[in-house]
This record gives C-alpha cells, structure tokens and sequence, in this order.
C-alpha cells in the first residue's frame, strides 16, 4: 500500500474540510472539483477555491489521485481516492504508530507491549 | 589588462577541472529534475535558468583561464571571476528566455487546449489585437495561473487548476489579458525589467515595478473594454486570490 505523507502531529492528520471532502469521495470515487463544490454547498459555506486547495493538498499528501480529463465541460482533474475507507484508517494508524516509534524508540514499543499485553491478558 | 605570470594549463590543474565537472554535474542534475512532473512554475523557470548557467559556465570558465594569461585583471583572481559570473549570466539570461518557453511548450505538447470554442475566440480576439494567433497550451498543474510568451512565436500556457475554477466568460477574461499582454511584448518587457534590477544599478532610479503594474492593469482594462464589463475580471481575479490565500493558511 503507498504510503500516506501525513504531518505526524495527529490533531491535524485531517481537517473538517478534508474529512467532508473525502467522505464525498469514497463512494462516488471520481469527482470533478465544481462537482465537489455543488455537493458541498448546501451543507457548508464554502468557496470553489477552498474546495480546489483541499484537493490539492489531499494529492499532495497522496490520500487522493487526479487526472486530466477531457470532457463536454472542457479540461479538467478528476479527483479519485488512493485508498478506501478502511484502507486509509489502517494506513493512517499505522503512520501515527511509525510516528511513535521513530519518536519515543524503546519507550513507545515497551508501552505497546505492556498496554495490550494487559489487554490481551484481560481479555483471556 | 594582461596578466603574464604563467598559470598550469586548463586541462593540467586538477582543480579547474573539478570546477568545471561539478558545474556540468550540477547541468545535468537540474535537467533531470525538471523533467519531473510535480514541480511549481516558479521552480521550473528557476531550475532552467540554473542548468543553463551552469552549462554555459565551463565554457566561459575554459575561456577565460585556459592559458597562461588571465584577461581583464592584471594579476589578482577576483576581478576576472566576477567578469566571468556577470558574462555566464548574462548569456545564461538570453539563452533561459528563450528555453523556458520552449521546455513549458514541449513539457504541455501532449496537452494541446483542442478546445474548439476557445481556439475560435482566441483566433478571432487575437485578430482584434493585431497578433499572430497564440497556440494554447496547458500546465499540469492545480495552482490557478496563466502566462503568456512571445519570444519566438505567440503561445499562452493556462493551468488545469485555472480551468476548474473558471467560468467560460472568466476564462475569456484571462485569455484576452493574455492577448494584451503579447501585444505588448510583455514577456520580453518583464525579463528586460528583471534583467535591468540584477544587473544594472541604475535600475533603483527607474520606477520599473510601476510600469508593470501598469502594464498590468492595462492588460486588464483592455479586457474588460472588450467584454463590455469589469466583472468577470474582478470574479476571476478574486477566485485566483482565494485560492492563494487558501493556500497560505
């Protein structure tokens, strides 16, 4: 699976906008910005422009893809994601997990141990 | 000024030659990142005026201390190097202006704008104008943008990212700003005026940053007079604007 280039602080892995952008995107898979725009209108105020550089910055963090397309309306991206939902939670999980290991080294992986060690305990 | 005292030739001082290796490492590592597909317009235009400055600097490098005199300084180093850098980039400078129109024309060829309604207007609005009619080409970009160049023959680049966010009409207004501004012989204009601030230090007397954004804004006015109106200007200059601002945040 590709990675996803996410900035590690995870408070801001995704804003509200990008969630309501791509929740759009998982089950219609390939939109056109304009299309993102009108189906985002009546729930939220928001500008053609902000929807344009969410998706931008959605590619620039490889979460979604785009191609040029030529169609009746002209040239334009079609945007479509890299990954399904489930896709993305594992990869982002396991981006924050790579995050906390890189950060913390032995720490972050004895306390992994310990905490689901105990869960995994508790469980039995 | 000659200077006599005999140097080791080119090719027999290791160190010119390094010089000279590095320069053409660094030509041949700037070629191939602008071939790479991802990259800002700002920074293509930067890396083409860098690989052709440094495959243009052995050459001067060579021309200058091949032999056993060095030209222009009497004997001390420095003022031959700086003659060398002012030369390198003086011609780099030609030689880039011309290129860069012609990487952006041969990176965009498989993205021709065959769009028959705007070819047409483009076709009859540069008939208007009095110019060659501009081939239209697009940069595979998301950043809303738009540039013109008329150096060798008239093209306009627009980015995809500009087509998604305009209306026809806007985009008509983008376009016949473009029309303006090769009309003007703008491209040229504006690398004379860059070419001016780098090189010159008179340029702090001549007030060129004004007569661009006259230039501008007369590219501006010409488009509105032609549409009849001044919103579509004004829509798609503050669509562009957002985007940007967006963008900062």
């Amino acid at each position: 699976m590709k990675g996803i280039k996410f900035n590690t602080d995870f408070e801001s892995v995704l804003s509200p906008l990008e969630r309501d952008v791509l929740q759009l995107l998982w089950p219609d898979r390939r939109m056109k910005v304009r299309h993102i725009y009108e189906k985002l209108r009546p729930r939220r105020d928001v500008a053609l422009s902000s929807v344009a550089v969410i998706l931008d910055r959605l590619f620039e963090k490889g979460v979604v893809d785009r191609e040029i397309e030529t169609g009746r309306g002209g040239i334009r991206y079609v945007y479509y994601p890299l990954h399904d939902r489930k896709q993305f939670e594992r990869s982002l999980i396991e981006t924050t997990v790579n995050s906390l290991i890189d950060r913390f080294g032995t720490t972050a992986v004895s306390y992994f141990n310990s905490r689901f060690g105990d869960e995994g305990e508790k469980k039995k | 000024m000659i200077c006599n005292e005999c140097a080791p030739l080119f090719f027999g001082d290791p160190v010119k030659i390094v010089i000279a290796v590095s320069s053409l490492a660094v030509a041949l590592l700037t070629f191939l990142l602008i071939l790479k597909r991802d990259l800002s317009y700002g920074v293509r235009v930067f890396l083409i005026y860098l690989h052709v400055f440094s495959l243009v600097f052995p050459f001067v490098f060579y021309l200058f201390f091949s032999g056993c005199s060095t030209l222009f300084s009497g004997c001390s180093k420095i003022v031959p190097v700086i003659y060398m850098l002012l030369i390198t980039g003086v011609i780099s400078a030609i030689i880039g202006s011309v290129c860069a129109p012609i990487v952006f024309m041969w990176r965009s060829s498989r993205c021709r704008l065959n769009d028959r309604g705007i070819s047409r207007f483009v076709c009859r609005e540069s008939g208007v104008a009095g110019i060659r009619p501009p081939s239209l080409f697009i940069v595979d970009s998301a950043s809303p943008f738009a540039f013109s160049f008329s150096n060798i023959r008239p093209v306009i680049f627009v980015s995809v990212g500009l087509l998604d966010l305009l209306g026809r009409k806007e985009l008509e207004a983008v376009l016949l700003h473009e029309i303006m501004h090769i009309r003007n012989g703008a491209s040229i204009f504006r690398f004379s005026a860059f070419f001016m601030r780098v090189f010159s230090p008179l340029s702090m007397f001549a007030s060129l940053g004004r007569e661009l954004d006259e230039e501008e804004l007369g590219a501006d006015r010409y488009a509105c007079l032609r549409q009849g109106t001044s919103r579509f200007v004004e829509s798609a200059k503050r669509k562009i604007d957002l985007f940007f601002y967006w963008r900062k945040i």
